[in-house]
């Protein structure tokens, strides 16, 4: 028997704690202790990209990552896009701008893409197409064909620009 | 017909035109049954008019040129077209239930369960369209047999042409007894009542009027009731849709690569989707499963390939070696919308989820054979990986 490691961290602004298995991945930990089931496993080997989750600030596979690695971090899921968004707005403006134009159809690669586009456009608020197909290139996706999800990043970033 | 184009050095585009079925020979009966055991009948659509669109976005004479200059430079550009045709709406039924609630919305049910292509949003746009309401006055039920009875499922590029039809003759139908139920109520004759924005009133006194909610309420059955005799209690009908038989959308996809011979990449410049499939619901909503079913077809001609070991072991068991295409992959995809109205169902549509599959395989691997014209390489064989494309170079 592997004792259980307790662990702290924040999630989505809410402090959170757990007590895990080491083995237990943070896809894992977040679906099945925090009941935040936005988090997608589609391969579990950390190429399709729809466990992507921020970690400190940056994106990461949490289907590769440990739950006991994230101790004392901050994490940032799909659920906790909207609350990032300004003026009581129901969506952040990357969502809005999925919405708009019709980036995705299954939604299934979608939160991935949600916050890998969520890092993008913290880095590069004006991203050029080339740019936005490079830094999504590491997210798969079956139903778009990724034409309309680069139209709701631009949409997007053109949102965050009027609004910021 | 690359081949014959070659051999009798015509113009691909032109050894297609050459062999198309005419739209005055519609419908044209291809002697082959369908899957469906029915005898296989295009029922519409003008082939020679999807190519020469797709030929024209994407600039084809232009595009020749260009290969020409190009090839005397040691360049190689290649041009392939792919045309199908495609079988779509396929039986053996589906269904759909509208109701007209208390509040005056319209549900509707159906066992035609989406994914994501937008079932919301077509069939909401539909139903607003027969009853003059606009699709946020339209509910949708999906997969709850406890709502309809049947259902034969989403699949083969169907549902909007059944569900579609099925919505068609259910509304009919329920329209019957809401006009018959207005007239009574409102003491006039059936004949002189329309429907609009939510409504059933007298032609030219829209004052004489009743809404959709007040006629669900006066359609309860028991005290409250104000049935005349012979209507039943309820603002509901459902109508299961069996088509006799496919309808047949087609479409001509445009690829233009550039291949290098030295690691046998080959690269996707552009690609041209010219698509008929019948009358269109929702443009969004169109692209969007073209866009999808392009990047499948595409995966399948470059990059997809499930192999095995002479033991019989699976060799490429997981995304790192079975090779998805990405945003790096799929180009922007060029889309025209040509609409042939089907003859087989009441809204004439016809249905769009897969075609964009079928096209770039065949599409793209002309494209190579095209650019390899001057090795006078045969393409046979999918996924072009680089090691493919060399050894299709050195075989020459």
């Amino acid at each position: 028997m592997i004792a259980k490691r307790p662990i702290e961290l924040t999630v989505n602004g809410k402090q959170c704690e757990g007590l895990v298995e080491p083995r237990l991945s943070l896809a894992d930990f977040l679906r099945d202790h925090l009941g935040l089931t936005g988090t997608h496993l589609g391969c579990e080997q950390g190429i399709c990209g729809s466990c992507t989750v921020l970690f400190n600030g940056e994106t990461v596979r949490s289907c590769l990552l440990l739950a006991v690695q994230v101790n004392g971090g901050k994490v940032l899921t799909v659920e906790g896009l909207a609350g990032l968004a300004k003026d009581g707005e129901a969506l952040h403006p990357i969502q809005q701008g999925f919405l708009e134009k019709l980036g995705f159809q299954c939604g299934f690669c979608t939160p991935g893409f949600l916050l890998t586009v969520y890092e993008l456009l913290s880095e590069n608020p004006s991203p050029s197409e080339d740019e936005i197909r490079e830094h999504l290139s590491g997210n798969l996706c079956r139903c778009t064909g990724y034409q309309n999800i680069v139209a709701a990043v631009l949409w997007a970033a053109e949102r965050l620009q009027k609004t910021s | 017909m690359d081949m014959v184009a070659a051999k009798l050095s015509l113009d691909p585009a032109e050894v297609r035109r050459r062999n198309f079925v005419q739209p005055e020979e519609m419908p044209y009966h291809a002697g082959i049954l369908y899957r469906d055991g029915e005898p296989i009948c295009y029922d519409s659509g003008n082939y020679p008019e999807t190519l020469a669109q797709a030929l024209k976005a994407a600039g084809y004479e232009e595009l020749r040129k260009q290969q020409e200059d190009l090839r005397q430079h040691g360049r190689y550009l290649g041009i392939g077209i792919g045309c199908y045709v495609e079988g779509t709406g396929v039986g053996s039924f589906e269904g759909a239930k509208v109701r007209i609630d208390a509040s005056g919305q319209i549900v509707i049910a159906t066992g035609a369960t989406g994914h994501g292509q937008g079932h919301e949003t077509v069939f909401a746009q539909i139903a607003a369209d027969l009853w003059g309401v606009s699709p946020e006055d339209v509910r949708l039920i999906e997969g709850d047999t406890a709502s309809i009875q049947f259902g034969c499922g989403t699949f083969g590029s169907r549902s909007t042409v059944n569900v579609g039809s099925a919505l068609f003759e259910a509304s009919a139908r329920l329209k019957e007894k809401v006009l018959q139920l207005a007239a009574h109520l409102l003491e006039a004759n059936r004949d002189d009542l329309e429907l609009g924005n939510g409504k059933v009133f007298v032609r030219g006194m829209p004052q004489r009027s009743l809404s959709f909610s007040e006629l669900a309420r006066a359609a309860v059955p028991g005290w409250a009731s104000k049935l005349p005799n012979g209507l039943e209690p309820g603002l509901e009908e459902t109508f299961y849709f069996v088509p006799a038989t496919v309808t047949w959308a087609n479409a001509a996809h445009v690829a233009v690569i550039e291949v290098d011979t030295e690691t046998g990449e080959i690269k996707l410049l552009d690609y041209v989707v010219s698509h008929d499939a019948g009358r269109l619901i929702n443009p969004m909503l169109v692209e969007g499963q073209i866009h999808g079913g392009v990047a499948q077809g595409i995966g399948a001609a470059l990059y997809e390939e499930i192999c095995y070991d002479p033991n019989g072991q699976l060799l490429s068991g997981s995304f790192m070696d079975y090779l998805l295409p990405g945003s790096m992959e799929v180009p922007k995809i060029k889309t025209v919308h040509l609409e042939s109205p089907s003859p087989l169902n009441p809204l004439g549509i016809k249905g769009l989820g897969e075609g964009g599959a079928i096209a770039p395989p065949a599409a793209i691997a002309n494209a190579l054979a095209d650019a390899l014209l001057p090795f006078a390489a045969q393409v046979n064989d999918i996924p072009l990986s680089p090691h493919r494309v060399l050894e299709i170079i050195r075989r020459k």
